[in-house]
């Protein structure tokens, strides 16, 4: 079974509210919303991160969307960007593919790039793609490099910080994105029953 | 005003380093930090006090105190400690709203303005510790929150301000009490946050008698393994840049498919590099044929 590195966030954030929609997790689990205003206008300053060679910036555009800086900010971003990898999980006997893309690696380091109206950074650290990622990118430290956005008007946003948040490997890492690989098959297993048949069938 | 992006800094040797430290109240975050390395600890909580092995002290009440402190007088200590970071922002904050209005925001709290002086000031502060070659240690109090039957532990630390202490420290660790004892643990778990960079096992904290330089060897651990690691990831980017070079000589799909069989048993990161040096150049690889190919242009 393949599995991506934001559906294990998806399933962790539905596992966390005490009143999580189901529904909604499992539409977003098989693709059937259409990405919302926030989630386009995050791909395409990643895709305009992506394309920035080094130099002074006060807008990029990708897509159609502007981003203007209002703010002076030094960011160092990795020449190695838009990678993806896949890693092999064994988990209760069952072979797993986990799929991730980082934003960008340099080292032993991987980044990774948000866009979000408000910092909080207790979200970014409890998440799991991170743990993730350093797994599957087989490095040690993760950051993520976080723009504070406002919406001017139709696909034109104002940046006005951009935040810098570090994390590290950990003993046990490993363990602890195989438990909630396990919880989240469990799950598949109940709500998404055609892919647990797909993997029998690729068996 | 410009955002300047640059290329991957060059790894530094990490001379000084922020540990921050939390724990709920009582359980000895003031007498662990007195076992780092000739401390001085700045104590803006009035509780240092309490500490069973109180070394020098200084009694904070407004940031001007703070601000007075000169380069001599830190000259004998290699470590300050500021207990708590949080109760040090809310001198700060004070302080910021009493030199000027325009700091202050609704409900007495800061302004957008207020939050960006109160984030310079902090950080600047802390980076002129460390230009004095001072590690700093940051105590915070724990503040419990309930998500069903799950118990989270934060830093309780006002608002906005928690992030500044999470992107500047280094190191985070909480100290816990388990199997009738003190422990102090650098691994973040689902309910608890920690930074771990030298991937420290979970340790039991000795009496401050036993074991009077504890903290100060813990926090040259951290140092030393930050300095390995920032040698590994410049010889792992070498290898990288030289394989990825190595990539950008491939000019065929069939040299592509040629170079994937070769690296079948390279890590996934390798893998990764090679397709998008791939798919850069125009190749794509098909899962059937378990081969690149050449991409085919999108109908108009």
């Amino acid at each position: 079974m393949r599995v991506s590195v934001s559906d294990i966030d998806s399933f962790l954030y539905w596992e966390r509210q005490e009143d999580g929609d189901t529904e909604a997790l499992v539409r977003r689990l098989r693709r059937l919303d259409p990405p919302s205003e926030q989630m386009l206008a995050g791909t395409a300053l990643h895709k305009a991160l992506e394309l920035a060679v080094d130099g002074d910036y006060t807008k990029l555009e990708a897509d159609g969307y502007i981003f203007t800086f209002n703010f002076d900010a030094v960011i160092a971003i990795p020449e190695l960007r838009e990678i993806k990898a896949e890693k092999a999980y064994s988990i209760d006997g069952r072979q797993v593919l986990m799929v991730g893309k980082v934003d960008a690696v340099e080292g032993r380091r991987v980044d990774d790039h948000k866009s979000t109206a408000r910092f909080d950074p207790d979200r970014f650290v409890q998440s799991y793609q991170w743990r993730f990622y350093l797994d599957i990118f087989d490095a040690d430290h993760f950051r993520w490099n976080v723009f504070e956005t406002k919406e001017l008007g139709s696909k034109v946003y104002l940046i006005n910080s951009v935040q810098c948040l570090e994390q590290w490997r950990y003993p046990g890492m490993r363990e602890d994105c195989e438990a909630v690989l396990s919880r989240f098959l469990s799950f598949v297993d109940v709500h998404l029953p055609e892919r647990s048949r797909q993997e029998l069938e690729a068996a | 005003m410009p955002l300047k992006i640059v290329k991957a800094s060059d790894p530094i040797t990490v001379e000084q380093i922020t540990t921050c430290l939390y724990g709920p109240p009582g359980i000895g975050k003031t007498s662990l930090a007195f076992t780092a390395n000739a401390p001085l600890l700045i104590d803006f909580d009035n509780g240092a006090h309490r500490a069973e092995n109180r070394k020098d002290t200084v009694q904070v009440s407004q940031w001007s105190e703070v601000e007075s402190i000169t380069a001599e007088d830190l000259a004998p200590y290699q470590t300050v400690i500021v207990d708590t970071a949080g109760r040090a922002l809310d001198v700060l904050t004070a302080d910021l709203i009493r030199k000027d209005s325009k700091m202050k925001g609704r409900g007495g709290a800061l302004s957008l303005q207020g939050y960006g002086a109160l984030k310079t000031s902090f950080i600047g502060w802390l980076k002129l510790l460390h230009s004095l070659r001072k590690d700093v240690v940051l105590i915070a109090h724990m503040d419990e929150q309930r998500n069903g039957d799950e118990v989270i532990e934060r830093l309780d630390v006002q608002g906005g301000s928690k992030g500044e202490i999470y992107k500047v420290a280094d190191a985070m660790g909480r100290l816990l009490i388990a199997q009738g004892a003190r422990w102090l643990n650098f691994n973040p778990t689902d309910t608890a946050f920690g930074k771990n960079p030298a991937q420290l096992q979970a340790m039991q904290i000795p009496h401050p008698e036993k074991d009077p330089a504890f903290l100060a060897g813990v926090i040259t651990g951290i140092k030393s393994k930050l300095n390995e690691a920032s040698e590994a990831a410049m010889a792992e980017q070498a290898r990288v840049n030289e394989l990825r070079e190595s990539f950008q000589q491939l000019d065929s799909a069939d040299a592509f498919t040629k170079k994937a069989k070769e690296l079948s048993a390279a890590e996934p990161k390798i893998k990764g590099i090679l397709n998008a040096t791939a798919q850069a150049k125009g190749f794509v690889y098909d899962q059937k044929e378990k081969a690149f190919i050449l991409r085919q242009p999108e109908a108009a």
